[in-house]
């Protein structure tokens, strides 16, 4: 428990500008929160508003996924080399980086689905490095993988009630009524065959399915990656209400505006390394910087 | 053939079909499921029947010996599956067929330590001993029937479980994405090993009903598996639903193809036709269908 007491993990970035939990839960983005893409401004009175999980971590309340030097191999490939990663209860992080540059990995070795070959994984201050997925999914963790990952020989109603499960405290707030309330096109195709379904209807069952283990923190691999843009907006509009809704998630897109908006720190990946971390603003003001990181 | 006589074959080539089913069907959802080709699955059929045969002998009660029998067979599903079929998950086909073929030797020779190499019988139980008079000269045994009614509830039960309850879609799923399975916070490797178990368990209930009226041998279990390797291939690798076609139609083609070739024996034409009859029936469909009736195509 030691790990919890002490002061966050400094970041390995080579600018962060915001400390790293220094920054708001964002509660105070309302309902009408603008995920346009393109508005790079939307969050505005969301900064400092709302309960300060950092100050949670200071209890000891700890985060919920916290990775320490972080390193994995594909074969004889080292592919994250020292990666420090945390989110606290109810935060949002964004994971940027060109491609190729870790962040599947990165999510995946969290997740106990690649294996770490150096550094810890605790979930929510328990040492998960070498706990088994369905584990660290147990513990309250759901993951909407890259390329969807539904299941193609199941009805859309099964894909979703095959995953329900209360969360870890009991809580069983999200029902497949209020998944279905959340993504009103599903309910038409709940017969229908999971390969049956558009690109955007298949990553809203992924995300549903997700949402039906009644996760604290749900981790989404390019959710919005080959969706026609307002198919895209739908995804995020719906992220946002997760969001809301007190979820913590982790995001990996290569839209910046759109992450901008909704993330509270933002953490960029270069070769397996951090490169940056902390606030969207201070990456905003910096188009340099982020040509430089992200080429955009 | 005149009326009777014809049910009474239509009756045995269903009541064969059925116990083929409950064999194949462990087999191609091992395979459909865990991906694994399990050669020594035959196996399991000739244990159920020396288990039948002992159990029976040791608790004097056809019954009993069914339920140890079942539980047991259960058991060694689990046992064999943490010891053995766990490493063979993801690997080459051919590590697969040369260990469970491994798996058959081993499992001869303990038969041969425990039970003997002598042919032995099974009584039929008391309660289903008796015969239905079809006709004044013709009677068909209660017991047969029985094990159709038997194979058919669990072939039912079996489709309950994989198509409606909730792990059975999880089961489903698995064979689709085991990673996203596990990722939900499903523990994959106990659920595949219940549903290697779940095979072993019906290979060896098929052995048990059939020691009955079928003699227990050594090697009991090989001519049972290239059976089943046909009914799977017609059927389509790993679907339950051409499993049970396929046996339905092997069934038919077996009895029928025998009972065809006493009746045009006369003539010798073509003797041999009837002991491959099944493989041309295979053969057919493979032509028609080369994923077989209800396979996934490409797999
Ligand atoms: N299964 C694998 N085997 C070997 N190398 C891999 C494997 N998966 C990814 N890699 C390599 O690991 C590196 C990191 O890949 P990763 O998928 O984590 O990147 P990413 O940041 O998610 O990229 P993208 O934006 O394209 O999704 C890449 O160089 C990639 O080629
Ligand atoms: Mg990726």
């Amino acid at each position: 428990m030691a790990e919890f007491a002490s002061p966050p993990l400094p970041h390995s970035a080579q600018a962060s500008p915001a400390a790293a939990a220094g920054t708001g839960t964002g509660a105070g983005t309302g309902a009408d929160v603008n995920v346009g893409v393109g508005v790079g401004a939307a969050r505005g009175a969301g900064v400092g508003v709302g309960a300060w999980v950092g100050s949670a971590v200071g209890r000891g309340a700890g985060y919920l996924l916290q990775a320490t030097d972080l390193h994995s191999h594909y074969g004889a490939s080292h592919i994250l080399h020292g990666i420090d990663f945390q989110i606290a209860r109810a935060e949002t992080v964004a994971l940027m980086g060109r491609n190729g540059m870790g962040k599947s990995t990165l999510l995946r070795t969290m997740l106990g689905l690649v294996r770490a070959t150096g550094g810890q994984v605790h979930v929510m201050g328990t040492n998960m490095t070498t706990a088994a997925p369905f584990q660290i999914a147990r513990a309250g963790i759901a993951y909407v993988p890259e390329g969807r990952g539904i299941f193609p020989n199941l009805s859309v109603k099964e894909n979703l009630i095959m995953a329900a499960r209360a969360g870890r405290h009991g809580q069983a707030d999200w029902t497949f009524e209020r998944v279905m309330d959340c993504f009103p096109r599903l309910r038409e195709r709940l017969a229908h065959g999971g390969a049956q379904l558009s690109g955007g209807e298949q990553q809203m069952l992924t995300i549903g399915r997700a949402l039906m283990t009644n996760p604290e923190l749900l981790i989404l691999d390019e959710a919005t990656e080959g969706l026609a843009p307002l198919v895209a907006r739908e995804i995020w509009r719906i992220v946002a209400q997760i969001r809301q809704s007190g979820i913590a998630t982790i995001i990996v897109d290569k839209n910046f505006a759109a992450l901008s908006a909704l993330a509270d720190r933002i953490q960029i990946l270069v070769k397996g390394r951090t490169a940056f971390s902390g606030a969207a603003d201070a990456l905003r003001e910096q188009p340099e910087l982020r040509q430089r990181l992200l080429g955009v | 053939m005149d009326f009777p006589t014809f049910l009474i074959q239509l009756l045995n080539s269903v009541q064969y079909a059925l116990l083929l089913f409950l064999i194949a069907s462990g087999l191609t959802l091992v395979f459909g499921i865990m991906g694994i080709i399990n050669v020594a699955h035959g196996s399991f059929y000739m244990i159920g029947a020396y288990l039948a045969w002992s159990l029976t002998a040791l608790t004097g009660h056809f019954w009993t010996a069914l339920l140890i029998g079942t539980v047991l067979s259960v058991l060694l599903g689990f046992a064999l599956e943490w010891l053995v079929i766990r490493y063979l998950y993801g690997r080459d086909l051919l590590y697969q067929v040369l260990l469970t073929y491994g798996l058959i030797l081993v499992f001869e020779e303990v038969r041969s330590l425990l039970w003997g190499d002598d042919v032995r019988g099974v009584d039929i139980p008391g309660a289903l001993a008796s015969s239905l008079r079809l006709t004044d000269n013709l009677s068909y045994p209660v017991y047969r029937l029985a094990i159709s009614v038997l194979c058919l509830a669990l072939a039912a039960a079996m489709y309950w479980l994989i198509q409606k309850t909730r792990v059975g879609m999880m089961i489903r799923a698995g064979s689709a994405n085991r990673q996203m399975v596990q990722s939900l916070g499903i523990n994959v490797a106990l659920l595949y090993r219940c549903v290697f178990a779940l095979g072993v368990a019906l290979a060896a209930l098929a052995g048990m009903i059939a020691a009955p009226v079928s003699s227990v041998f050594p090697g009991m279990g090989n001519h049972v598996l290239i059976v089943c390797f046909v009914v799977v291939v017609i059927g389509g690798m790993g679907s339950i639903k051409g499993a049970l076609i396929a046996s339905l139609l092997i069934g038919l083609v077996d009895t029928f193809g025998k009972v065809l070739h006493l009746e045009i024996a006369g003539i010798h034409l073509l003797p041999e036709l009837s002991s491959m009859s099944i493989y041309l029936l295979m053969a057919v469909i493979l032509l028609w269908r080369p994923e077989g009736l209800f396979g996934a195509p490409g797999r």
